[in-house]
This record gives structure tokens, sequence and C-alpha cells, in this order.
């Protein structure tokens, strides 16, 4: 797709020469710069030295994570055809609903047996890119507020995250990175602690998501098109408008003497600078990489083009949210689970040779989250809500391989917590984030304290290990 | 460029002729332009009206210029002397081809930048009965600041709290619920009541994210506009068997034996206690070691949520449990209700076997009667209405008005709501560095209506708009609210600023569009804002100035806002864009958006 090679320079040269380009056409840009307020809005750069973006990839509804790896050593397998055949839910290589075999040393494990499986066949190009070492696939992640094994889990109380059936309140919970949210995420905290500030620091596209909510931390919300304007600057004579343009920009850049007034005119500010970048992302030298057209792939193209963006703008941190709905399957999972993870899967594979292309590959990872899984016995029609899940980490910094293992199959086991196949978490979202936040920057401290509500200090293992 | 070369060689083959001979003319402009002194103006030459930047500059004859006279740069930037000269004007001139031809122009300096119009003396009563009305009203207008300044803010208070609640609508369907809603806030007389409404739905949280029928939110509002004004014993007590909260937050048919925690756990949290221990100030206790107390730990929700089991929708089974019904309050069954002791808030411990009722009763007094009540909520009601960052001692006279009313009552929100509106720092008129609070979009754009006049026909279409800015009424995202009352301003994080939360920069962006339709008239089937008074001074820029000075601001603009409009106001002689310029950037900066 792309032979542009990875170099940082190459990305930032090629930016510039858009923002060069851009600003022979853009008035606004010009009036911006006229006035100070492109240096006067950039961010101060202090806590970090380079650049980092994390994508969450969020799969509303709760992804059955159980068709989408599958173990193929006979215990499991033998289990998970017994379940789910009756219902039409088994997978395998030998009807091709799963990809081709493969074999993994499991990591994070105590015992780091060979562990086969496979892909759900929609995911061939996960499948393709674990090939090449940028997947991480963890297992059995969920929400917990300290390790918790069956006995504990039954004797409910303290220790058992409340609401752990609802969508509503696990969605919360998973984006907050905790079961008590206070209205923020792990995505828009870990910019509190590291961010710089600036108007690209979190941004969500299509949907907003808690995930980026930070406690100064404030997500954008970029249309799925990645277009956003200022209405009423353009009328004739175009003069007119311009002048109009340079006065707005002309009051958002006097101090108001007030604290909140002063805030108020710099997200204004800010939100001139944001649309300027979009319209250098859209106007500018297209990108080469084809993005499927579907609602993942436009979200993700954006994302690409505003990290290409913020990369020349210097050092810093950045969250992402990009979602796709419909992952409750009730009814018609065989079908819809093929087609979403279809999407998950090609829209992925683009975004990593989105990267690739921009030369940003190894400072960008994206990971799945989901409400949480599903059970493995099926219900009347499709799955139930579950608990612990299995999720994807993608990107060129990923110590590819599987972590953790699949739960033990058997129901009503050690591992489930109903007698329907409900995984009790082996890690916790806390350490699946605080594994993320570590390479994001943030030291151990920060992590426990500032991100994860002092949760991750119930967990002996900070780091899962799948960033290296 | 050819044309240019022929003449070039012309030049060459005629040397030692006059080079006007050759009817080469240079031209410079701007001319007869002016520039403050020490200011800057950039000229260009052309040569027989084609542009060219092959010439040098002279000014008055100097190349280059001299501090005295000014100075120009090789592409023709002249820089005004620092003070006035007796040379003046001044003269630009740009010499082509080594003086083959030359062209000039005056400029005259002047003394300073052409003066702003200077702003009228702000009118105090006016300020003062306006900051009032942005507290407590959905925006002032031109009769209910005349209505303050006569009467005093104490004598209006008392007649506003005095005025029937606005009608909400019998047996509506969703939409007509959220326009009724948005009708009382934008035109109800009862503006203070409305206010209060809007402040306690924003913590007394239930959304139709869950709750998709008009049926299954009306009882909701019902409560939050029958009690607003009374006691917060009573709206707590109606709101916890309120059938609509308790589909929301799962207290209805929370039985044995597993008992629902949601709600248990949302109304400590978010509705009257919150996380930690306060003192009566709003500030947080510690303990030895300099950390926060919570206020409560998982057993006590379990225990509250045991306490608060048993209760049903009404129905037609009455012993049983009944499926959700929106008609009544929840019914005890004790047949379903945790009958074991329980331990609450403080170590007030319940009894075995009490009925359903005798326990809610309990949970009732244990909650309401809790310490941090006082100091929560008028932090909560001092941020919706006033301000984000209130001193503690101000948090603490509200509190003590929440603790006692004066004749022994607690809870009396009519008493609470006087003391944030009557407070000294809520009055204090003089501007300060944290004063106010941002605006969020209803109220942005409902002040901006109201203040304006305008008139609000049909909203039914505008709720799609305002849920891409973040607060669709109704339609809270989570029981967290549209935005959290902890949220930090971006960029200074040692305050609060809980609106900002849904002011990211292109939801700001957002916001402004939303303004501009409103103004522009393209939402005027919706809403009907009439801007020709202003159009009609707009001829006149001191006039339109002071006219939207006067209307959004009561003279409160600030100098960089006039002198920016003024300058913008020079580029168009069009009377309406003319008027939008003043009004649209008046009222999308924190001139309008920032409550102060």
């Amino acid at each position: 797709m792309s032979n542009r090679a990875e170099k940082p320079m190459t990305t930032y040269s090629r930016a510039r020469r858009r923002l060069l380009k851009l600003g022979a056409s853009s008035g606004l840009l010009r009036a911006l710069s006229s006035l100070g307020l492109v240096g006067a809005m950039r961010p101060a750069r202090a806590a970090v030295t380079d650049f980092k973006a994390l994508v969450c990839v969020y799969l509303y509804g709760g992804n059955d994570g159980n068709n989408l790896i599958v173990p193929l050593d006979s215990t499991h397998y033998t289990a998970y055809t017994q379940l789910r055949n009756g219902s039409g839910l088994a997978l395998s290589t030998g009807a091709n609903t799963l990809t081709p075999q493969r074999s993994a040393t499991l990591r994070a494990v105590a015992s780091p047996v060979n562990q086969p499986f496979a892909f759900h066949y929609g995911a061939p190009e996960i499948d393709a890119l674990y090939g090449q070492g940028k997947v991480a696939v963890v297992l059995n992640v969920g929400m917990l507020r300290q390790p918790l094994n069956k006995a504990q889990y039954l004797a409910g109380g303290t220790a058992v995250p409340p609401q752990l059936f609802s969508h509503t309140d696990q969605t919360v919970q998973m984006q907050a990175g905790t079961p008590s949210p206070s209205g923020t995420g792990w995505g828009g905290r870990l910019v509190d602690v590291l961010g710089t500030a600036g108007h690209l620091d979190a941004v969500s596209v299509g949907t907003s998501g808690l995930f980026i909510e930070g406690a100064a931390t404030h997500g954008n919300l970029v249309p799925s098109n990645g277009q956003l304007s200022l209405s009423g600057m353009n009328f004739w004579p175009q003069t007119a408008a311009d002048a109009r343009k340079a006065a707005l920009v002309q009051i958002l850049n006097a101090d108001t003497g007030n604290v909140l007034g002063n805030a108020a005119n710099r997200a204004i500010g800010n939100g001139l600078q944001l649309m300027a970048d979009l319209q250098l992302a859209s106007s500018a030298t297209p990108l080469q990489t084809v993005f499927p057209s579907t609602s993942l792939g436009a979200q993700l193209k954006v994302v690409t083009q505003l990290i290409d963006l913020r990369v020349a703008q210097g050092p810093g941190r950045q969250v992402y949210f990009v979602s796709l709905g419909g992952f409750d399957t009730h009814s018609g999972q065989g079908y819809q689970q093929w087609d979403l993870l279809r999407q998950v899967s090609q829209a992925i594979n683009a975004f990593q040779l989105g990267l690739a292309e921009i030369g940003a590959a190894n400072q960008v990872t994206s990971f799945t989250l989901s409400d949480f899984g599903r059970t493995l016995q099926p219900a009347t029609s499709g799955t139930d809500h579950g608990w612990g899940n299995h999720h994807l980490v993608i990107g060129a910094a990923v110590q590819g391989g599987i972590y953790g293992q699949f739960p033990s199959f058997t129901l009503g086991g050690p591992d489930d917590a109903t007698n329907r196949g409900t995984w009790i978490p082996q890690f916790a979202t806390q350490q699946f984030g605080a594994t993320l936040g570590k390479w994001f920057g943030a030291d151990p401290t920060m992590l426990d304290s500032q991100v994860f509500n002092a949760e991750l200090a119930n967990f002996a293992l900070k780091d899962i290990g799948f960033m290296g | 460029m050819k044309a240019l070369f022929l003449r070039s060689s012309v030049v060459c083959c005629a040397l030692g002729l006059a080079a006007h001979a050759l009817a080469a003319v240079i031209t410079v402009s701007p001319y007869g332009d002016s520039v403050p002194v020490g200011g800057t103006r950039t000229f260009k030459a052309a040569l027989d009206g084609v542009a060219t930047t092959a010439v040098t500059w002279l000014v008055n004859g100097t190349a280059g210029g001299s501090s005295f006279d000014g100075t120009i740069s090789a592409s023709g930037v002249y820089t005004a002397p620092l003070v006035l000269r007796s040379r003046n004007p001044v003269t630009i001139t740009a010499v082509w081809n080594g003086d083959a031809a030359r062209g000039s122009a005056p400029i005259t300096v002047t003394e300073s930048p052409p003066p702003p119009p200077p702003p009228p003396p702000p009118n105090g009563g006016a300020v003062a009965a306006a900051r009032l009305l942005e507290q407590a009203t959905f925006g002032p207008t031109a009769s209910d600041i005349a209505a303050v300044q006569q009467m005093g803010a104490s004598a209006w208070l008392t007649q506003q709290l005095a005025l029937p609640p606005s009608p909400l609508p019998a047996a509506p369907d969703l939409n007509l619920l959220r326009k009724s809603w948005y009708m009382n806030m934008a035109s109800g007389p009862d503006q203070v009541r409305q206010r209060m409404i809007f402040a306690l739905s924003q913590i007394f949280v239930v959304s139709a994210d869950k709750n998709p029928y008009g049926n299954e939110m009306l009882p909701w509002l019902q409560t939050l506009s029958r009690h607003a004004l009374g006691n917060f014993d009573a709206l707590l007590r109606e709101m916890t068997l309120n059938p609509s909260m308790a589909k929301y937050l799962d207290l209805g048919n929370s039985i044995i034996p597993n008992p629902n925690e949601n709600y248990a756990r949302e109304m400590m949290q978010l509705f009257t206690i919150g996380l930690s221990m306060l003192n009566q100030d709003g500030t947080l206790q510690l303990d030895a070691g300099g950390n926060p107390i919570p206020t409560y730990d998982q057993s006590r929700i379990h225990d509250m949520a045991r306490a608060l089991s048993g209760w049903t929708y009404p129905g037609s089974n009455a012993t049983g449990t009944n499926w959700e019904n929106f008609t009544g309050p929840l019914q005890p069954r004790d047949n379903y209700h945790d009958k074991g002791a329980k331990t609450l808030l403080l170590g007030v411990t319940l009894p075995a076997n009490q009925t359903t009722l005798q326990d809610y009763d309990a949970v009732m007094q244990n909650v309401f009667n809790h310490p941090n009540v006082p100091p929560f909520i008028a932090t909560r009601l001092v941020r919706a209405l006033v301000k984000s960052n209130p001193s503690p001692a101000y948090v603490k006279r509200v509190a003590d008005v929440f603790a006692n009313n004066g004749g022994g009552v607690r809870g009396d929100l009519t008493a609470t709501v006087r003391a944030v509106l009557l407070d000294p720092e809520a009055r204090d008129d003089t501007p300060s560095s944290t004063q106010g609070h941002l605006k969020d979009p209803v109220l942005h754009s409902l002040s901006l209506i109201r203040t304006l006049g305008g008139t609000v026909i049909d909203p039914s279409n505008l709720f799609w708009d305002y849920y891409l800015l973040g607060e669709r009424l109704l339609n809270s995202p989570s029981v967290f609210n549209f935005y959290s009352p902890t949220t930090r301003v971006p960029g200074a994080a040692q305050y609060y600023g809980p609106e900002f939360q849904i002011y990211a920069p292109s939801l700001a962006i957002g916001r402004a569009n939303f303004l501009y339709a409103l103004l522009s008239g393209s939402y005027k089937s919706m809403i009907d804002i009439d801007i020709t008074p202003f159009v009609a001074v707009a001829p006149n820029a001191t006039a339109l100035i002071d006219q939207v000075d006067a209307a959004l601001l009561q003279g409160r603009m600030s100098t960089a806002a006039r002198q920016a409009i003024a300058s913008a106001l020079q580029a168009s002689t069009d009377n309406r864009e003319r008027a939008i310029t003043a009004l649209y950037l008046s009222a999308i900066s924190a001139e309008f958006a920032v409550q102060k």
C-alpha cells in the first residue's frame, strides 16, 4: 500500500509542506498567525519529549470474545464445540469459519505452555497482523476492584464490582477504568497527567466516549466526516467576512481578567485551530492508504489524518475514541458478528497501513474495549451478557503474542461466575490500562493514584508485558 | 511576462533617454492612507498597472527612510516614526530600474490609533439587576431588569418564589414533554422555580436513554417541579419512590434475596452526601494522615440497598410484585423486603424485622440528617446558579440556611435559594478573576433568546442540535449528568468549571454555529429573534456597539471587544451583516458565554 519510509523527518516535512500549502490559501490561518494565536495556542510541552497516541476502539454491546479467538487444544475445543454446536455458534478451521491454526507460548502466566488457537474468520487481517508480531491478545480481561476467585465472587459484598451485567454500567466502568466511576475516563486521566492542554489532546470521532474525558481534559467530538466549520465567516464581500473573523480572534486573544472567561475564549480559539487542522487534513496530500468505506474505516481515517497533523506539531500525547455498535447480538450472532468483526479487522488493518504511511506506526497503539464478554453457553438465541473478555492490542510498538490463559471451559468451573461460562477476569481493566499507560509514559505512582483510583495497588502485576 | 521583456529591451536600447519618454508609469498604493505613530502599512508598486517588486523604496526622498520620517523595508512595509513629525504627510516613493521610472504616494502619520467608540458608563442599576437575573432566571429581559430595579432583589425574589409552577402536559409523548419543559424555561413566569428544576434535574438525574417514553419521564419532572422550592426531605422521599427513578436506578422490584444496589449507591454519591466527609463550608474533612475520609463503604451501600428493598410498582397484584408502571409511587411489599438488621451511615443500626416502610423511613432520616447534605447541596446549587468557584465562607452561609432556615426547619429549599442568590458574594457586582460560570448550551441559548426578546415558536427540531452540543434535555448520557460538577477548567485545573466538560474546542465551535443560526434567522420558524432594531442603528458603528452592549451586557462590554468589533465594522457596509457581526461576536465570546 505504501512505500514511504518510516522516518519521523519524512512526516515532519510532509506535514510542514501541507501547512505551507494551506497557509497560502487559508485566510483563517493567516488571521490566526498574524494575531499570534497560532503561537499562543500552542500548548507548553514540558512533560514529554516525544509523541504517542492511544486509540480506543470501543465495541458497543459486548463483543463475544469466545468467538473472536478460539483455543484449539482438545480440552478447550471439545468443551467449546459441545456447548456451541447446537446453536450453530461453534467455529472451526475445517469449515473455514476460523483462520488457519496458529500456536503461541502463553505469556504472563505461571506455566508458559504452548497454546494452539485461531481467530474468527471475519478477522483475517488481524490474523495477518498477528503473524507480523503486531497484535497482542490479552485473554480474559474485565472489570475488577481486586483479584477475585470464585468463592470470593460468590461471597459477594465489597469486592465485586456493581452492576456487572448491565450495558450502561459496564460501558461506563470499562471506560472509567474503575467500578466506582465519577465522570472521567482512564484515557482522559492519562492525558491529565501527561498531556499538554492542546486542542488535539483528546478526540472522539463520530460518537463521544467517557474514555477520553479527564478532570481537566475535555474530549473533542469530531464528526466522522472530519469536517468542522464556523458559521457566519463566509459572506460577500470576503474582506468583510475576513474582518469579522479577525475581530473574533482579537476578542479571543484579549485577557478577560477572568479565569473562566479566558478558558471559554481559549476553547473557541482552540476550535478555530482544530478547524484549520481538519481543513488541512482533508485538503492536503491525500493518504494513499485506502480505508474501507465503513463507519469505523471513516473514523480511523480521520484519526490517521489528525495524528499526521499532530505529529508535525511536536511532542505530546493524544487519546482517541472510535467505536462500532451492534455487538449485543442476542439473535443472529453468526452472521452479525462476522459482519462486525470484518469491519473491525479491515479498518484496523487500514489504520496500521495508514500509520506506516505517515511514519507514526511506532508511536500509536490501538486496543479494543467492550462492555463485557459473553457467556460461553449460548442462550435461546445468541449469547448472554458475560464478564471477562478477550481484547486486542495492535501496533508496531506492541510485543505480539497471547497473554494470560483461556479460562477453563467447564460450566460451573473455577473461572465461571454463573454456571453459564461467565468468566471471572484474570486481568483487571486497570492492569490492561496500566500496561498501556506505562508505555504512554506514566510512572507507577501516577498510574495508581491519578489514573486508576488507587485500585492498581490491589494487583501484584502492574504490567502485563504486551508493550515490551 | 512577454511584454515586460520587450519593454526591458526597449529600455536597454533607449539608454540615455528620459525614462518617462517611454511612458513607463510607476504607481504606488495605497494613496493618501494614514497610519498611527509606530504603526505599519504595506505599499505596493505597479508598472503600467502590473504589480512589480523590482523597485527600491524611499521615504521623503531617502532610500529606506530614516528614524525621523519612518523607515521602509525592501518589500515596501513602511513603519511610521514613534512620534509625530513636522513633515507630514510623508511621501513614499518607489524607484524602478535605476530611476527609469518612479511614483509616489502620500501617507499621513496620525497621533494614535483611531480611538475606539467611547464606552458609555455601565448602567450600575441595570448591571446589578441583570446579574441577579442571570443567576436566578434563564436570562434577563428588559422588563425583568426594570422590575428588579424597581422592587429590589429581595422583594422581586419573594414575588417569584410565590408563583405557581408552570404546567406540564398530562399524558405526553416524550417529544411533547421535552418541548413543554423547554417552553417553561424559555417563557414560564416562574423563572426561579424553573431554574431550580433545571439545577435539580442535573443532580437527581433520570434519562430517557433508559426510560424512552414520555410517561416514564413525566413523574420525575413532576416531582422536581413540585418540590423545587419545597423541602429537600420531601423531595428525597418522593424521588426515592418515584416510578421514573425506580426504573432508571432499579429500585423498582429490588427485592430479596439480591436487592439492587444501584439506587442506594447513586443516591448517596450523587444526590445527597458524596464520597467524602465535608466540613460545613464544603471543604474536605481530612484524617490524621491528611487523607479524605470516605462517607461510606461498599458494606453501607449493601445495607442501604437491603433497607430499601421490597418496593414494587403500583398494579393489579396487591401482595406480589408488579411490572413497570408509572401511574404512581412505588408500593411496599413486606414479603419481598430484607428483614435482617442493617447498619446505615454514621453507625446508625436498624433492628431486624422492621417493615419495608419503617426501614425506608429510617434510611430517609439517616441520609437527610447526615452532616454532608447541607454543604453538598449548597455547593451544587451555588455552582448551578452563581459561580463555579465559591469561597468556603459563601458555601457555609448557604449550608447554614439549608441546615436551619431560621425557624428550626432543615432542608427548606426556598430559604436556601434565597441564601444562594442574596448572599453578598453573589451580589458583589465588582468583577473578579473567578467570578461566575460558563453557561451550558441550554442556558447560553435561552439567555440570548430572552435577552433579545426572541419568541420560542416550536423548539421540537432543535433538540438534535442540543444533542450535538452535549445537552439534550431528558437525555443525560448517564446518571453522571451532561457534565460533572467536579470538572476542572482546562488549562487552569486548580479551578472548577463543570460546564467546560461539554465545551471542548469542537463543541465550542458547534455552540457558536447554533447561536449563529438563531441570530441569522435560519431557525426563524422555530425561534424568532428580531434583530431589526440593531440593523436600524447599524450605519453608526458606535450606536450599534452601544446598543448590543446595552442589550446583552448592560454596558459591561470590554474595551477589547468594542475595539475589535469597531474595526470589523469598517470593512462592511451591509447593515444586516454589521448588526450580526456585533451580536454574534458578543454572544459567542466570553463576554456573554460566561455568566459573571
